[in-house]
C-alpha cells in the first residue's frame, strides 16, 4: 500500500478509514436510521456565529502591522519585521494599517466592507494568569475572567447563549475541534465531530443483526454511575445523528465557483457550510486551528517551514474566504458572522529564537454580510513607555465587549446575562 | 496499635489497611466491605451466588487494580493478582525489577534495525502497555509522558524520543527530583520547549542583554512542578483576602528560572534525512559561553553570581521547586487523577502529599500511599473513572488475548488523539482531571470502530490485532453454551457479571447455537456496553 503510517499521522487518516473499513455500509445503515424529523418542524431560519480559534496565541503585531509606528516595529522585531513592500494593503487605511501576506485572502472581503478588523483586544491588565495560555483559552472560551467566574460548573459565552434558544432537530452548538467549551452551557453541550462524512457505527459481519443488538444495548435504561451514562447517552446521540448528518453531507453542494482549500479547517468549515444550510436549528459553530505559540522560528525557519506564521494565518484566511463565498452562493451570508480570534498576542520585542514570547493585546476579525466593514478600536502604542506589563502591547478593548457586540446585534440577546456585565457594543455589525 | 485501628477516622483506617495489605497479601476487610457495596450493584447469578461470592469480589478488586495499576486484566495478571492478593501483588509491581518480564517481552514489537522506521519505537512502546507483566511501570511512564509532554512533531527525531521515553521510563518509581532534573537537561524536552541554544549571554547591537526564551521555564514551573496557584497542603486553593486565588510565583520568577536555565545545547541524529533509529545520541551539552552567569532570585531563594558550575543551576532550580511547598500536592493531586479519582478530597490528597513530602519525592512510596488509601476502593472511585483511548484499546486487547504488533494501537490512539509521542500540545492530551473532555460522539463511534475491527478479526497493512476467537471457542466448548460464553467473555472483559439486561441482549444476539462470528460479535458487544468504557 502507497500510505504510510506517517502519511496517516500528517492527514487523511479518516478518510483512508473509512475507505478501508466502513467502505460501502454507509447507504445500508442510512436506509435504517429513523427518518429525519427535519421535514415535521418549521424552518427555524436564525443567524449563527463560527467561532475560529487561533490556538496557542496569535502575533496580533504580526497579524495586523501599525504602519504609522513602521520603524518602531522594526526596531522591535529586527528579524521578524515584515517588509513593506509583501504587506497587504487595506483599503481606505493604506497609511495606518496593512495585513500579514498569509491574510491576502481576506483583503477583497475587506474591500467590499464585510470585514472588520478589531485591533486592541485582550483580557483587564488585573486578570490572573494573563500570559497563561491554558486560563487566558478559557477566559475567551468562557467570557469569563479566570479565577472570577461565578461558582458553577463551567461553561462558554456562546454556550450560554444557546441554552435559551428553542431547539432545532440537530444540536444547536457543533464543535470542530474549536473548544467544546465555547458551546457548552448549563443545559447546552454541544456535539463534537471531525467530519460530518463517515459518522456513525456499522459493525463490519453480520451487519443487521448486530446492528440491531447494538441499538437494543445503548437504548437500556440506566448505567451506573455518571461516566457509563454519559457513554451511553452519547451513544444514543451518534445512533440519533449519524443517518441524518451522513444525509446532509451527501446533499451538500458547494457553490457554484467555490473551492475549499485541502485543509482541515476549510473542510470544517464546509461541514460548518453544509450544517447552516440545513436550516436544522444549528446556531453556533466552533473550528479549532492550533500551532499559533510561536516562541521559535515563527517567520522564516528551515527551508521546509518557510513563513510558518503565515502559513497558518493563510490556513484560517483561505478557509474563511472560501466559506463567505460559498454561503454566499446559498443566500446565507446575511445569517452569519465568523468570529476569529486568539486567547493573546505576543511580546512585542521578539525574543532570542527568532519567535515571540506570550504577550497580551491581540487582534480578533469579523467576517460576513452582517459586518460593518472597517477598523475598530485603538492600536496599541508600540513606543517603549506605553507598552505595559514588561514590554506588552497595552489592551485597549475587553474581549468581552466583542461578545457583547455580538450577541446583541447578531443573535438577538441580552448580553448582561451571558457575560455578567455591560461591555457595551463596539459597532461593527449592522 | 490496635486502638488506633479501630477509629473510625479514614486517614487512620488507610494507614492500617496499608499495613496489613502489605505485610500480609491478604484481601483487607475494608476492601472486602466497599466491594460488597459495589457487587450488589452487579447481580451476581444465583447459582454463584453462595458458592462463589468471594472469588467474585476478589476478582472485581484485582479487575480494579489491574485496570488502575495498568491497562486492564488479562488472563495471565488476573491469574496473578487473583494468586498473590491485592497487597503482595502491588507490592511486586511497585518493584518491576523483581518481575521475570520474558514471557511478556516475547510479545513486544521487536526494536527498529538502522533501516527500519523509527516510529517502530512507538509500536515497541504500545505492546510494552498490552504485553508486559510490570503493569505499573507502563503506567507510570506513559503518566509520565502526558505530564512532561514532548512531541515528535516538533522535536522531528524519532531517536530522541526513544531516549526521552527510556529516561521517563527509567525515573517512572524513582524520585520525582530525579525526573525534573532529567527531564530539564534532555535533548527532546530541550527542543520541544525551545530550550535548546538558549543563549543566556546574547547582546543586541547596542549592547543590551537580549532576554532569553521563556518558554521552558514557565511550563517548569506552572505544569511540571507547582501550578499556577498557591496551595494548601492538601491541594485546595490559598486564597487571598479579597477571596481570589494567589499566583504561585511571578513573572520575574519564570524569567529567573529562564536565564539559570540557560546554556544547553542539544545532540541531534547525525543524518536527519536518513535517521538511523538504532543510532546512540549523546546527552545534551552545557555551554558556559552561553550561560547567564548573573545573580537569579527565585521563588524568595537566591542562586549567585558565578555560582560554581553553571550547568548545575538545573539542579538548584530543581532544589527550590522541590522545597517549595505546592510541589507535594500538586504532584501527588495529578497522579490520584490519573492513578484513582479525578476528584479526590482534600484529606486525601494531603495524606499522599504528605508521603509526598516525607519522602522527599520518593514515587514507589507516592504510589503505594494512593494505593493503599481507603479512598483508592471507596465505592465512589470504583468504576467511576473515564478510560483514556490508550486504557480502552489496550485494555481490549489484553481482555481478548489478542497479538499485535503495535499497529493496531497506533491507529486508534492516533484516531482518537492520544498517540505516544504525539501529545497536541505542552497542555498535554488532556489536562489532569478532564479526561472526560477526551470523549464525545465522534470518538464514542470511533472508539466501536476500533472494537469491531478488533473483534471481528478485521486485518489489513494498518490493523494487525488478531484475537483467535475460534480456538477460545474450541477450548472452552461454547458452541452449546451461549450463557457459558457470556459469562466468560464478561469475566476476561469486565472482570465482573454482566448487568442482567446487558447479559439478555447479548443472550438473544447469540441465539442457541454459538459459532465463531457470534462469538465475536457478543464480544464486541460488550465491548460498546458502558461497563467497559468506566475505569
Amino acid at each position: 500500500m502507497a500510505m504510510t503510517r506517517r502519511d496517516l499521522l500528517r492527514g487523511g487518516a479518516l478518510a483512508a478509514l473509512g475507505c478501508s473499513a466502513w467502505g460501502g455500509l454507509e447507504r445500508a445503515v442510512a436506509a435504517m436510521q429513523r427518518p429525519s424529523r427535519a421535514a415535521q418542524l418549521a424552518t427555524p431560519a436564525d443567524t449563527v456565529v463560527v467561532a475560529l480559534n487561533l490556538q496557542g496565541g496569535n502575533d496580533g503585531l504580526n497579524t495586523v502591522v501599525p504602519l504609522r509606528q513602521y520603524a518602531r516595529y522594526r526596531q522591535l522585531r529586527p528579524t521578524l519585521a515584515l517588509p513593506r513592500a509583501r504587506l497587504v494593503t487595506l483599503t481606505g487605511y493604506a497609511q495606518d494599517f496593512a495585513l500579514n501576506p498569509g491574510l491576502r485572502a481576506l483583503a477583497p472581503l475587506f474591500t467590499q466592507g464585510k470585514v472588520a478588523v478589531l485591533n486592541g483586544i485582550g483580557c483587564p491588565l488585573d486578570a490572573q494568569g494573563l500570559f497563561d495560555h491554558e486560563a487566558s483559552q478559557q477566559n475567551f472560551v468562557s467570557g469569563e475572567i479566570y479565577g472570577t467566574a461565578p461558582p458553577q460548573a463551567p461553561s462558554g459565552w456562546l454556550g450560554r447563549f444557546l441554552d435559551g434558544v428553542s431547539p432545532g432537530t440537530l444540536p444547536a452548538g457543533i464543535d470542530f475541534s474549536g473548544a467544546p467549551l465555547l458551546l457548552s452551557g448549563a443545559n447546552a453541550s454541544p456535539l463534537s465531530l471531525s467530519s460530518i462524512d463517515g459518522f456513525g457505527v456499522y459493525p463490519s459481519n453480520d451487519f443487521a443483526a448486530l446492528y440491531t443488538a447494538y441499538y437494543r444495548l445503548q437504548s437500556l435504561a440506566g448505567a451506573s454511575g455518571t461516566v457509563a451514562t454519559r457513554h451511553r447517552a452519547l451513544r444514543q446521540q451518534v445512533l440519533e445523528l449519524s443517518g441524518d448528518l451522513q444525509a446532509i453531507h451527501d446533499a451538500y453542494a458547494v457553490a457554484a465557483g467555490v473551492t475549499y482549500p485541502d485543509t482541515y479547517t476549510a473542510g470544517a468549515l464546509r461541514d460548518c457550510a453544509a450544517l447552516i444550510a440545513a436550516r436544522r436549528g444549528v446556531r453556533a459553530l466552533a473550528v479549532g486551528l492550533g500551532g499559533f505559540d510561536t516562541h521559535v522560528d515563527q517567520q522564516a525557519g528551515p527551508p521546509d517551514t518557510a513563513a510558518y506564521h503565515e502559513a497558518l494565518l493563510g490556513e484560517a484566511a483561505e478557509a474563511v474566504a472560501a466559506f463567505y463565498a460559498d454561503l454566499r452562493g446559498h443566500g446565507l451570508a446575511g445569517k452569519v458572522v465568523t468570529l476569529i480570534f486568539s486567547e493573546f498576542g505576543r511580546r512585542a520585542e521578539e525574543n532570542n529564537d527568532l519567535g515571540t514570547d506570550h504577550g497580551l493585546a491581540s487582534v480578533a476579525f469579523a467576517i460576513g454580510d452582517p459586518v460593518r466593514g472597517g477598523v475598530y478600536g485603538t492600536y496599541p502604542d508600540l513606543a517603549a513607555d506605553a507598552l505595559v506589563l514588561d514590554g506588552n502591547l497595552d489592551v485597549h478593548t475587553d474581549f468581552r465587549a466583542v461578545y457583547s457586540t455580538i450577541l446583541a446585534r447578531h443573535l438577538g440577546a441580552d448580553p448582561e446575562p451571558i457575560l455578567h456585565g455591560d461591555f457595551g457594543d463596539l459597532g461593527f455589525l449592522r | 496499635m490496635p486502638g488506633r485501628c479501630g477509629r473510625a477516622n479514614a486517614a487512620e483506617r488507610g494507614k492500617c489497611r496499608g499495613r496489613a495489605s502489605s505485610r500480609a497479601g491478604r484481601t483487607p476487610l475494608a476492601l472486602l466491605a466497599a466491594l460488597l457495596a459495589v457487587a450488589s450493584a452487579a447481580p451476581i447469578p444465583p447459582a454463584l451466588a453462595t458458592v462463589r461470592a468471594t472469588r467474585t469480589e476478589q476478582r472485581v478488586l484485582a479487575g480494579h487494580l489491574l485496570r488502575r495499576l495498568g491497562f486492564g486484566p488479562s488472563r495471565r495478571d488476573m491469574h496473578e493478582a487473583l494468586r498473590l492478593g491485592p497487597g503482595a501483588y502491588l507490592e511486586q509491581q511497585l518493584h518491576p525489577e523483581s518481575i521475570d518480564d520474558r514471557l511478556g517481552e516475547r510479545r513486544f514489537r521487536p526494536p527498529p534495525g538502522p533501516s527500519d522506521d523509527g516510529d517502530v519505537w512507538q509500536l515497541r512502546w504500545l505492546t510494552r502497555m498490552a504485553y508486559s507483566r510490570r503493569q505499573l511501570l507502563e503506567k507510570m511512564t506513559l503518566i509520565w509522558h502526558e505530564h512532561f509532554a514532548v512531541s515528535n512533531g516538533k522535536v522531528g527525531a524519532l531517536p530522541l524520543m526513544r531516549d526521552y521515553e527510556q529516561l521517563l521510563r527509567a525515573n517512572a518509581l524513582g524520585n520525582f527530583r530525579d525526573l525534573l532534573i532529567g527531564m530539564t537537561r534532555d535533548n527532546a524536552m530541550l527542543i520541544y520547549l525551545d530550550n535548546a541554544y538558549n543563549n543566556g549571554q546574547a547582546v543586541d547591537e547596542l549592547g543590551n542583554r537580549i532576554p532569553p526564551n521563556e518558554n521552558y521555564a514557565r511550563e517548569l514551573l506552572q505544569l511540571f512542578s507547582l501550578g499556577v496557584h498557591r496551595l494548601n497542603p492538601d491541594g485546595t486553593l490559598v486564597l487571598g483576602g479579597d477571596g481570589r486565588p494567589l499566583p504561585a510565583y511571578t513573572e520575574d520568577d519564570v524569567k529567573a528560572v529562564a536565564r539559570a536555565l540557560t546554556g544547553w545545547i542539544p545532540h541531534y541524529p547525525s543524518d536527519p534525512d536518513e535517521e538511523d533509529p538504532t543510532e546512540v545520541i549523546a546527552p545534551a551539552e552545557f555551554a558556559d559561553w552561553a550561560h547567564d552567569p548573573e545573580a537569579k532570585q527565585i521563588l524568595g531563594e537566591a542562586i549567585p553570581a558565578d555560582a560554581i558550575g553553571g550547568a548545575f543551576d538545573v539542579e538548584r532550580v530543581v532544589a527550590i521547586l522541590m522545597r517549595h511547598p505546592n510541589t507535594a500536592p500538586f504532584i501527588s493531586k495529578i497522579l490520584i487523577q490519573k492513578l484513582a479519582t479525578e476528584t479526590p478530597t482534600p484529606g486525601y490528597v494531603g495524606r499522599v502529599a504528605a508521603v509526598f513530602t516525607a519522602s522527599d519525592g520518593d514515587l514507589r512510596a507516592v504510589v503505594r500511599a494512593i494505593v493503599t488509601d481507603a479512598e483508592f476502593t471507596s465505592p465512589a472511585v470504583l468504576r467511576s473513572q473515564y478510560k483514556t483511548p490508550i486504557e480502552h484499546i489496550v485494555g481490549a486487547l489484553r481482555g481478548l488475548d489478542a497479538r499485535s504488533g503495535g499497529n493496531t494501537l497506533y491507529y486508534w490512539t492516533m484516531l482518537a488523539g492520544h498517540l505516544v509521542y504525539y501529545p497536541p500540545s505542552v497542555f498535554s492530551f488532556y489536562r489532569p482531571g478532564q479526561k472526560s473532555g477526551l470523549v464525545n460522539a465522534a470518538y464514542v463511534a470511533t472508539r466501536d470502530a476500533a472494537t469491531d475491527m478488533l473483534a471481528a478479526g478485521y486485518t489489513d497493512d494498518y490493523f494487525d490485532a488478531q484475537w483467535n476467537a475460534a480456538d477460545l471457542l474450541r477450548r472452552q466448548r461454547l458452541r452449546a453454551r451461549p450463557q457459558v460464553a457470556v459469562e466468560l467473555l464478561a469475566r476476561d472483559l469486565l472482570a465482573a457479571p454482566l448487568d442482567e439486561a446487558t447479559r439478555q441482549v447479548v443472550l438473544d444476539y447469540l441465539g442457541p447455537d454459538v459459532d465463531e462470528a457470534k462469538l465475536r460479535g457478543a464480544a464486541w458487544l460488550i465491548l460498546c456496553s458502558p461497563d467497559f468504557q468506566v475505569n
